[in-house]
């Protein structure tokens, strides 16, 4: 159920029946039952884990709130956090943290086999871990008082488990999340209308865009020096994309969900590729890991009102931190390392500068992240710069590299008019994208206009869907 | 909320409007240079050869045009199958094209295999008629899921339509009449030893055998010369056994129709091992079963010099 984006609407479409049958009061209570039965759907065993890291962590939330003294709040948080935080090491991080003392041994000279487990990853445990520690640092830092009772209890579990949520987040905060829940979600003809434009968007992302090029992206990553170099640039380019849509696609649809659920839901992405620079970037993309790491990693390390190297160890400390959340494997930490050390050399953008200026900076800001994606992407750190040292050294513009480049696509002669229709989606997606960024279209045009979008859009799904690919990116995260 | 509904609506009806027409009238876009419609268009052909990538790959349309009397058209699409092929046959012959001799790829695989589409450019140059049965043939041999149904009806060539023509500019300058224009280098014997085999299939296929069957049938009502013929593969391919029974069972096939044969012209059978090709030459391959542009001239010459002895 969690791989596939159909099933998880048919079943939305059951929830909804069901929610909008049942008084407002009980609505949330559909919204737990639901998000339970979802869990369950994926392994019953994992439901134990992630409801029980949630029970724990609520009760202490409830220990943070009530203690006395700092040091004593300090404790219960540690309580809350280091639990989970030690769930999340050893099933996600303990073969990584092994294979590396291993190698670090080998390093030095001794050999041995080290142990390693052989275990499923909890559905969405880097979100729910990330979602109950912000909620016990809030309670921590006097920002939010806990949740109390049975009706706290199980909002706190609908926030932590909420299921359109629970594969890829966006990781909400719980201040806006159990307001909402509090206040009953009822139906709102706006928002629910808004709901279903999102996931029509988020699909036409993920169907019609994202698996289209993952065929190309695989088979191009999976063996780079069997093409040419312009197939391996216009893989990781290609990539660049996948990801976006994969990604925002999936936050569109779990926004859109939401919003049928009458939850709102802060935004994920900015049009993250129209940003002029690193930082820029980052304030557009996945914006709820990035501004939860901003709020409890770089700020409580001291963040920019420390001394400049200090600071530096602070904004390159919260990206290693982001690149190991993604996965673990160094490939992540060394992308994540990259992006640091950019973040830290970048300076920030003239807004006066000359349109071509703009676009010259949007560019380089594109290439740069798309070179990034390919550590992201690569099995391996040799194996990324063995990639990109063919995309240079391999690179040319013949004829029959040109056509080279385009048969992976699908192989025989039908390559070209999957490019050229791949081609001509991400140009729609960037007028899309641009008109929602710089659009200046309103009233009644505006509303012709996002009326073409949606007709558009459920118009390319069907008839252009690749649905044969399942799962989302970002759920492997 | 009511504006989102009808344009959600409206475009889903548009979809469904858009596939009828599709299934029904993309064949009368401008023909290519290969497949059905173009020879439909042609309206007649002495010689029509009707195979998969073995017949592409295989034939000549240069030494054929240059060595048969008449006009030569090869109908090649990947992994054609007897069963499609005759439904291939009786659709253009009831389109109006006129042929003289027929042409048939004996490919012990494809007669093995369940009935399915396995080139779309089949749909492109068929009406929906041809399709609701070539569904029905798969759906009731092979299974073929909901999926299957949407991919076969809903998303199949929508690629090539939305990008007709560029695409269709591209692909054609690749054939003249049906055979490939493209050059396709040879082999090495180590490199043809390296490749894995094809495996092995349960037997023949009883739908394909009805696709033979149709095929002498039709060749017989419209009076037509019938050659079945192998297009010759790599010594490996001979040597393997589960090959060799499905070529074996695939020739008393032929054979057996042969032997019942009523039809006013003739029927014939030519293997690759009837011709003096040399099958042990890497060079005359790009794979196990596929031939290099050298291989393929080399036996569509002596190919067309077997069937000028034999009339």
């Amino acid at each position: 159920m969690t791989s596939n984006v159909m099933l998880t609407l048919a079943f939305l479409a059951g929830v909804l029946a069901v929610f909008y049958l049942t008084p407002k009061a009980g609505r949330r209570w559909i919204l737990l039952a639901a998000s339970l039965l979802f869990y369950l759907s994926a392994d019953p065993r994992l439901l134990l884990l992630s409801g029980g890291s949630a029970l724990w962590s609520f009760a202490a939330g409830i220990g943070t709130e009530r203690a006395g003294t700092k040091k004593e709040k300090r404790i219960w948080l540690a309580a809350a956090v280091l639990p989970v935080l030690l769930v999340l090491f050893v099933f996600k991080y303990f073969n990584f943290f092994m294979d590396s003392v291993a190698s670090v041994l080998a390093l030095a000279g001794i050999s041995g086999s080290v142990p390693s487990l052989s275990l499923l990853l909890p559905l969405g445990i880097s979100y729910y871990t990330f979602k109950i520690i912000s909620y016990n640092a809030d309670i921590f830092l006097g920002k939010r008082e806990a949740e109390k009772g049975l009706s706290g209890c199980g909002a706190y579990l609908t926030y932590v488990l909420f299921f359109p949520q629970i594969v890829s987040g966006p990781i909400e905060r719980s201040e806006s999340f159990l307001a909402q829940l509090h206040a009953g979600p009822a139906y709102d003809a706006g928002l629910f209308a808004e709901g279903l434009q999102r996931i029509v968007l988020g699909l036409f992302k993920k169907m019609v865009i994202a698996n289209r090029l993952s065929g190309y992206v695989d088979a191009v990553f999976a063996a780079p020096e069997a093409y040419p170099g312009l197939a391996c640039v216009m893989a990781a380019f290609f990539y660049s994309f996948q990801l976006y849509c994969d990604f925002s696609g999936y936050s569109d649809i779990a926004i859109g969900m939401g919003n049928l659920l009458g939850i709102r839901s802060r935004e994920n992405f900015a049009c993250p590729y129209f940003s002029r620079g690193i930082k820029e970037f980052w304030s557009r993309w996945h914006i709820s890991l990035s501004s939860w790491l901003k709020d409890y990693i770089y700020i409580p390390l001291g963040g920019s009102r420390v001394s400049s190297f200090r600071h530096g160890v602070n904004v390159l400390a919260t990206f290693l931190v982001s690149g190991l959340w993604h996965g673990a494997s160094w490939t992540y930490v060394i992308w994540g390392g990259i992006h640091g050390v950019w973040n830290l050399i970048s300076r920030k953008k003239d807004p006066d500068s000359s349109l071509a200026r703009r676009i010259w900076q949007t560019l380089v800001t594109f290439c740069g992240v798309t070179v990034g994606w390919v550590f992201f992407r690569a099995e391996s750190f040799a194996g990324a710069l063995a990639f990109l040292k063919h995309a240079v050294t391999g690179f040319s513009l013949s004829y029959a590299d040109i056509q080279n480049s385009i048969l992976p696509f699908t192989g025989d002669n039908t390559c070209a008019a999957y490019f050229l229709t791949a081609c001509g989606f991400l140009f729609f997606l960037f007028l899309y994208e641009r008109e929602r960024v710089y659009g200046r279209t309103r009233g009644k045009e505006g509303a012709w206009l996002s009326v073409f979008w949606l007709a558009f859009m459920t118009l390319s799904i069907v008839l252009f869907g690749v649905f044969g690919v399942s799962g989302f990116l970002y759920a492997n995260f | 909320m009511k504006r989102i509904l009808l344009t959600i609506g409206g475009a889903l009806l548009a979809a469904f409007l858009l596939v009828v027409l599709k299934n029904e009238y993309a064949r009368l876009l401008p023909v290519s240079t290969y497949g059905m419609q173009a020879a439909i268009e042609r309206g007649e052909t002495e010689n029509l050869f009707i195979g998969s990538s073995m017949f592409r790959q295989g034939l000549s349309i240069d030494v054929l045009e240059e060595e048969l009397p008449g006009s030569s058209y090869i109908l090649s699409y990947n992994g054609n199958q007897p069963a499609l092929m005759a439904m291939e046959l009786a659709y253009m012959l009831e389109e109006g094209l006129e042929v003289k001799n027929l042409y048939i790829d004996l490919y012990p695989y494809t007669a093995a295999a369940d009935p399915w589409i396995s080139d779309t450019k089949i749909l492109l140059d068929t009406d929906l008629d041809f399709k609701i049965q070539a569904w029905r043939l798969m759906a009731e041999n092979s299974g073929a899921s909901f999926s299957d149904f949407f991919e076969f009806f809903v998303t199949a060539n929508n690629e090539q339509l939305l990008t007709y023509p560029i695409n269709n500019a591209l692909v054609s300058s690749q054939f003249r009449n049906g055979g490939t224009l493209l050059q396709q280098e040879g082999s090495t014997r180590e490199e043809l030893y390296a490749l894995g085999m094809l495996g092995s299939r349960n037997g023949l296929h009883e739908a394909q055998m009805e696709g033979y069957g149709k095929i002498a049938a039709l060749a017989e009502e419209y009076g037509l010369n019938l050659y079945f013929l192998e297009t010759p593969k790599y010594e490996r391919m001979y040597a393997d056994p589960d090959y060799m029974e499905l070529y074996q069972l695939c020739l008393e096939e032929v054979q057996r129709l042969k032997a019942e044969w009523n039809g006013s012209g003739s029927f014939e059978v030519l293997c690759a091992e009837d011709l003096d090709f040399d099958s042990s030459d890497a060079g005359n391959f790009q794979d196990l079963i596929h031939l290099s542009s050298a291989g393929r001239t080399e036996y569509t010459r002596l190919l067309c010099g077997a069937l000028k002895s034999r009339d």
